[in-house]
């Protein structure tokens, strides 16, 4: 007997009854839970894994943003931003203007780097950049970026390519030789600049080729203001080509502080549309988890078995007339017209002789005379029914088939008579 | 455990505080409130394991008679049962209601009915007893299966018994009770009597006339003597139960068409007077009935034949007079119940014959097919035609059969299902009446 099996109640009266009597069948939960030990510590296992992965990938909370501080991958700058950091120099990333503004201690000891290539800031907030520090180093800007960084500036296009020093911007020419991909700007005349600022400005293009600089300082009362078109020196992966390295370190390590400040979302104040989580209530997402709980309790409702299936072995009982029709299907298929002929003449011709009183063992003959005395016809016509005829095609086989019908129900009649 | 309608119904009510209390804590008060509700529910549920059962059933029954199977549900446990029980039985068994609410309060004990209404013969088994026990509020539900073993052995139904009184009758004709006159083999001598007009002179026995001479000189008292049929004789039946047992004609297996033959069949013969084998075989014994009579040879019979079912293997028909033997050492009408189909399937059958027909009187009985001989008569359009002429070749086949089984000396019976037994009834009087038995 089983360990499971409860106390008899009543066990003198059934005391000859089957051991397994009154055994549950349906495990209980603690032995269910024993049962499937396996596979709960192989679930934990995964979840705990699960979790410890997730810790040690969210410690690194890497960003995929190109020029990116945190992002460690080719197109992120964290490595400019960590060297910087080792030279003293506190690397403060920032992703709206507000933020960046809340970081501005000390304007006259601040380099603000701002990178915008999705052109989420207006053009209020750029100029209201341009006074967080002395020195703004803005990252491949576009056309309209320029009205409010440097009206004197044209885009030129994308560009790329190994660059010697070529003015006298320190950290141009400390770097030596620049290559780098990014945008080309151009030094519009004077005339063209459709606010002409005093002639204070100085303007030092760098980086040349044919008349198109890949950096432009622009030095104005004590603020400078630095174009920088090869955002790719401060990549992770290009870094370290040429003079990189130098001219993005002397570039961004020329005061304390370094707000790096990529424009985001955030600096949307007005967004064109509200984003779906804002239109819709706050109870939808709950409402839908309450709906896919219900489905599963009703699919636990309708799905639960009352007890196990009761297995029963039915017996295999096959029609018997199977044969005959498989059989008609070969001869269909065969096309056996002659075949199936003879065999309904054997018939006809058994079933005649039994008619007209004729042994079991009678000749055909004999039995095509009988037939053609007892209905006063031509022997040979019956002879040609019975016997001589080949059919030719199926509606003669047919033909042929109702005649030998018509023919027994004749002599059947004659007999009758 | 399972969960009730109920608790879908108030986890889908959880949208009104989800709405009205717009979000995150509206779902998660409710979904507290539920498990609560549901926890108390389930522990106030009584157990189903704290239930025991009792399983009365009737040993045997009839196929398509309904017996009432009852279930004795005492309540052992610490709280009252109240949910749903069901009551297993093997599909075929027929058993309704296949649900049957319950509510048994602690200590107490209910009994539950169930009918059966088997429509297959053969051992039909009840295997467990699935309890689903509700709390009061019918949220959720404990669920146990409690393993309760029973079983109704169905036996064949023996329809031909309404052939029985006819051939009865006709027995009674061929039997004493109306005495022939006649000697003849197969007959045995039963009483003298006076000789009364109309008896035929040859039956007179001169020489009893002669004892019986009247001393006082009256007028003489001739003396006649009857027979009648010999009683004690063997027949052994044998049932095919292999391969083409299987096959189903006019919705009958020929298996079952075989056993309401051969019950029959002993029916009769058993009231005449003669011993009855049964032996139901394919490559081994099935069933065998020997040395039953009177009113235990049917029940012996009908036990025995319940739960076979064909085998899909081909008859060994060499150890058939082996087994003919063992029985019976002396001449029988030996009883075979098989098909005759095809030339080829029946070569066993063909070369085995012989050595049985040497020592017994044999008869042959197989189903014929009503549907191939009304596909003879179709002949409509040109896929009835072949059909026709497939069935006409089917029906050469199996009268090439049967002749080639006469000439081996046997008897050959073929009809279609209902009309089998009684044929075979007709068969095995006719050559009683011959005095071949």
């Amino acid at each position: 007997m089983s360990l499971d099996a409860p106390p008899r109640a009543h066990s003198g009266a059934t005391a000859g009854a089957d051991a397994s009597d009154g055994r549950v069948l349906t495990a209980s939960p603690r032995r269910m839970l024993r049962r499937r030990r396996g596979l709960l510590v192989l679930a934990t296992a995964v979840v705990l894994v699960a979790i410890a992965l997730v810790i040690i990938h969210g410690s690194a909370t890497a960003s995929a943003d190109p020029l990116d501080v945190t992002n460690p991958g080719p197109s992120g700058a964290r490595a400019v931003a960590q060297v910087l950091g080792q030279q003293g120099v506190d690397v403060i990333p920032a992703d709206s203007l507000s933020a960046a503004r809340a970081q501005v201690t000390a304007p006259s000891d601040t380099t603000v780097l701002v990178y915008d290539p999705k052109g989420y800031m207006t053009g209020e907030q750029r100029r209201a950049l341009l006074g967080l520090g002395t020195d703004v180093v803005v990252v491949e800007p576009q056309l309209l970026d320029l009205d409010q960084y440097a009206p004197q500036l044209g885009l030129a296009g994308a560009r790329s390519g190994s660059y010697p020093a070529d003015c006298p911007v320190t950290a141009v020419q400390k770097a030596g030789t620049v290559s780098g991909t990014g945008l080309g700007y151009r030094v519009l005349p004077d005339a063209a600049a459709p606010s002409a600022s005093p002639s204070a400005e100085i303007i030092t293009p760098c980086l040349h080729s044919s008349g198109v600089a890949g950096l432009v300082q622009i030095a104005d009362h004590g603020r400078t203001i630095t174009i920088l078109g090869l955002g790719s020196i401060l990549q992770n992966d290009t870094i370290a080509q040429d003079g990189d390295a130098a001219l993005a370190l002397n570039l961004l390590g020329g005061h304390h502080r370094l707000i790096w400040y990529l424009s985001t979302f955030a600096d949307l104040q007005q967004g064109p549309a509200p984003s779906l989580a804002e239109l819709t209530p706050a109870w939808l997402t709950p409402l839908l988890t309450l709906f896919a709980l219900v489905g599963v309790a009703a699919m636990v409702w309708r799905g639960r078995r009352f007890g196990p299936i009761v297995v029963e072995n039915l017996p295999v009982v096959v029609r018997s007339s199977e044969t005959m029709e498989g059989r008609a299907r070969l001869y269909s298929r065969a096309n056996a017209r002659l075949r199936a002929l003879d065999a309904l003449r054997i018939g006809t011709i058994i079933r005649l002789a039994r008619l007209t009183g004729l042994p079991r063992t009678a000749a055909v003959d004999e039995v095509i005379d009988a037939v053609a005395t007892l209905l006063g016809r031509d022997r040979g016509e019956i002879a040609s029914l019975l016997l001589d005829t080949l059919p030719s095609n199926d509606s003669a086989l047919v033909q042929f088939s109702d005649q030998l019908l018509t023919l027994e129900a004749d002599v059947a009649a004659a007999i009758a008579a | 455990m399972t969960v009730s309608g109920r608790f879908v119904t108030l986890l889908a009510l959880g949208a009104i505080p989800v709405v009205w209390l717009d979000g995150l804590t509206g779902l998660l008060l409710w979904l507290a409130v539920v498990a609560v509700l549901v926890t108390v529910d389930l522990a106030i549920a009584g157990s189903p394991r704290g239930l025991r059962f009792d399983r009365t059933a009737p040993a045997r029954t009839r196929l398509g008679e309904t017996v009432e199977t009852f279930l004795l549900v005492s309540n052992t446990g610490r709280r009252r049962v109240r949910g749903v029980l069901r009551d297993a039985w093997q599909p075929s068994a027929g058993a309704g209601p296949s649900r049957q609410p319950l509510l048994i309060p602690v200590g107490e004990r209910r009994r539950l009915r169930t009918a059966l209404t088997p429509t297959r013969r053969g051992e039909r088994r009840a295997a467990h007893v699935t309890v689903r026990s509700y709390g009061p509020l019918r949220l959720a539900a404990r669920q146990a299966s409690i393993l309760v073993p029973g079983a109704v052995r169905v036996l064949p139904p023996f329809t031909a018994r309404k052939h029985l009184p006819s051939r009865l009758a006709r027995l009674r004709e061929l039997d004493g009770r109306t005495s022939v006159m006649m000697r003849g083999q197969g007959t045995e001598f039963d009483s003298l009597r006076e000789y009364v007009r109309g008896d035929d002179v040859r039956s007179i026995d001169w020489r009893a006339t002669a004892r019986r001479r009247d001393p006082g000189g009256g007028g003489a008292t001739l003396v006649v003597r009857t027979w009648r049929p010999e009683r004690d004789r063997r027949v052994v039946i044998v049932v095919d139960s292999g391969r083409t047992s299987a096959a189903r004609i006019a919705d009958e297996p020929r298996i079952d068409t075989s056993f309401e033959s051969s019950l029959l069949l002993a029916a009769l013969a058993s009231h005449a007077g003669d011993h009855v084998d049964l032996l139901v075989f394919d490559r081994a014994v099935r069933g065998r009935v020997q040395g039953a009579s009177g009113p235990q040879l049917l029940a012996r019979m009908v036990d025995a034949m319940a739960p076979i079912e064909p085998r899909l293997i081909e008859t060994d028909w060499d150890a058939i007079p082996g087994l003919v033997r063992q029985v019976t050492s002396h001449h029988a009408l030996v009883v075979l119940l098989t098909s005759i189909d095809a030339p080829g399937a029946s070569r066993g059958l063909l070369t085995m014959l012989p050595q049985l027909t040497a020592r017994h009187t044999v008869v042959v009985a197989s189903v014929a097919d009503p549907d191939v001989l009304a596909a003879t008569r179709e002949r409509g359009d040109r896929e009835q035609v072949y059909r026709a002429a497939a069935a006409e070749r089917a029906l050469l086949d199996g009268a090439r059969v049967a002749a080639a089984i006469r000439q081996s000396g046997a008897e050959v019976v073929t009809a279609p299902p209902a009309e089998l037994p009684p044929a075979l009834a007709d068969a095995y009087l006719a050559l009683k009446a011959a005095g071949r038995l």
